[in-house]
């Protein structure tokens, strides 16, 4: 017979006098993941069954090569597309682009990216930033991808009537989409113009209350394995101090972009900050974003240099496990 | 009566697509898993990714899943593995209590009667957050059956299987977990 749930111990060999010491601890264990972790791990568990794995005429062995080529044409195009405009075939061209800076955001009017040009070569390099101006202090999210969809009022609306888990599962899979999007248009922006080596943030979301507030952040890396992978992203002030940093414990080869949360970070609404990821390799570099809980978040790229020393600073990784 | 349906059942229908069923599998597991890494590596942050690497390794290898013990075994075995390879890879390396060198001496004979009765809700409250102290001081490997044993619900036998050792190594450990967190509390 099985269990249903834990349900206490299963005393085969009783200790004695350890009855109490279960009910003390029982009382006082109440710890539980975020709610928002909760709805990333479900989301990956639909994902992953969501995978068709039908062998009809393109499936099985035909869907792998079929699919990269898939990717190799439309990389090409997109290089070629560059190539006519005369535009960018290097991802450092784009950097004087995004280090421009970004327009300040306001309450009433959502940001615009900092990147001008548009057509299809550019927006599979990087689509607009649409950052989601947050209407009270107490909001629970903000999210910020590179192309986030704004979702119906009524979903909205339904989100907030929900349980905090279900609240930010439909957030979850409101954004799954885009999800799925920035998968292929990073797999996309990766082979077409040969970047290659500094980390991206490609999303941030932000949850919870005032002082203490939690980051999801979505990274974009390069990731080879231990010898080569993000190793954290932090928070960091506009004047360059370092607010949270989460450092990541190992590589994610198979695993890109993917999401890690952290916190409590201690800013207010209004604190503006930057969101920047770290590689092992060569520190920072990537494309980071920067705003507020009031205004929202926008991709941006820090000026070279930006706070630096941040990277001898603790707390520093210990290792990496795989 | 209980009607639910069992864990391996639900991990079944999960394999075989069922996207449902792992939330409930994953609704009843989450908090105990949460808590046991959470306790053995102290950092929230820390647990949170160790305990998503430990979904994600079972959401990954779902097709390859076949009832060969409980379910809770199963997950165990997977976040135990996941917390040892973490040690591993840190710079201080897999803790020295899975050495398992228990010859300091036992005072273990304090009964039930002379542990702490609380009285009331305040007492009580006091008393858990003094235990969570202790159990936090605890030796790895003892916090973990203690873990182990508390959070899952399992058997002796069932902690040695996940933890890899005999079943008198995880009943060792577990009375020097419970012996010293009586001491503990019984202190003052």
């Amino acid at each position: 017979m099985t269990t249903h749930k834990p349900t206490g111990p299963q005393h085969d060999d009783p200790l004695p006098g350890d009855a109490e010491m279960a009910r003390l601890y029982r009382a006082a264990a109440k710890d539980v993941p975020p709610p928002e972790l909760d709805a990333r791990i479900i989301a990956e568990a639909r994902h992953a069954v969501a995978r068709p794995t039908a062998r009809g005429p393109f499936g099985g062995h035909w869907a792998i090569p079929l699919s990269t080529a898939a990717v190799i044409v439309l990389s090409v195009g997109t290089v070629l597309l560059l190539s006519q405009q005369g535009a960018l075939n290097h991802r450092d061209e784009i950097a004087p682009l995004l280090s421009e800076a970004p327009p300040q955001p306001s309450a009433s009017s959502a940001p615009t990216a900092p990147l001008a040009p548009s057509g299809p070569a550019l927006s599979a390099v990087k689509a607009p930033a649409k950052a989601k101006p947050v209407l009270s202090e107490t909001a629970r999210s903000v999210v910020a991808t590179t192309a986030a969809p704004s979702a119906a009022p009524e979903t909205k609306k339904t989100e907030r009537a929900a349980a905090p888990m279900q609240r930010a599962l439909m957030a979850e899979e409101r954004d799954s989409s885009t999800r799925d999007d920035l998968r292929t248009q990073g797999k996309l922006a990766k082979e077409s113009i040969s970047m290659g080596v500094t980390a991206d943030v490609i999303a941030v979301q932000v949850s919870g209350e005032p002082g203490a507030y939690q980051f999801n952040v979505g990274i974009l890396s390069p990731d080879k394995g231990c010898a080569q992978f993000a190793d954290w992203w932090e928070v960091v002030s506009k004047d360059g101090k370092l607010l949270y940093r989460r450092v990541l414990l190992h590589s994610h080869v198979d695993e890109q972009p993917f999401t890690r949360s952290g916190g409590p970070v201690p800013i207010q609404p209004d604190t503006v900050v930057w969101v920047r990821a770290h590689m092992n390799t060569v520190g920072y570099g990537g494309i980071a974003f920067m705003g507020s809980l009031k205004t929202g978040f926008i991709q941006a790229k820090p000026d070279a240099g930006f706070a630096a020393d941040l990277a001898k600073q603790a707390p520093l990784p210990d290792g990496c496990d795989f | 009566m209980n009607n639910a349906v069992p864990d391996e059942e639900l991990m079944n229908r999960y394999r075989d697509g069922d996207a449902r069923a792992f939330e409930v599998l994953y609704t009843r597991h989450k908090g105990p898993l949460y808590r046991y890494l959470l306790r053995q590596c102290g950092v929230a942050a820390l647990a949170e990714e160790l305990f998503q690497d430990v979904w994600m390794k079972l959401i990954r290898a779902r097709e390859r899943y076949e009832v060969r013990a409980k379910f809770t075994t199963y997950l165990y075995t997977l976040a135990h593995n996941r917390l040892i390879d973490h040690y591993r890879h840190a710079r201080t390396g897999v803790p020295m209590s899975y050495n398992d060198d228990l010859d300091e001496p036992l005072i273990e004979q304090v009964a039930d009667s002379e542990a702490r009765e609380p009285d009331n809700e305040l007492d009580r409250r006091r008393l858990g957050q003094r235990l969570q102290v202790q159990i936090a001081a605890l030796p790895e490997a003892q916090r973990e059956a203690f873990l182990l044993r508390e959070e899952s619900g399992l058997s002796l036998q069932e902690i040695a299987n996940v933890t890899g050792v005999n079943a008198e190594t995880a009943k060792s450990r577990l009375r020097y977990a419970l012996t010293k967190l009586r001491q503990g509390l019984t202190k003052d």
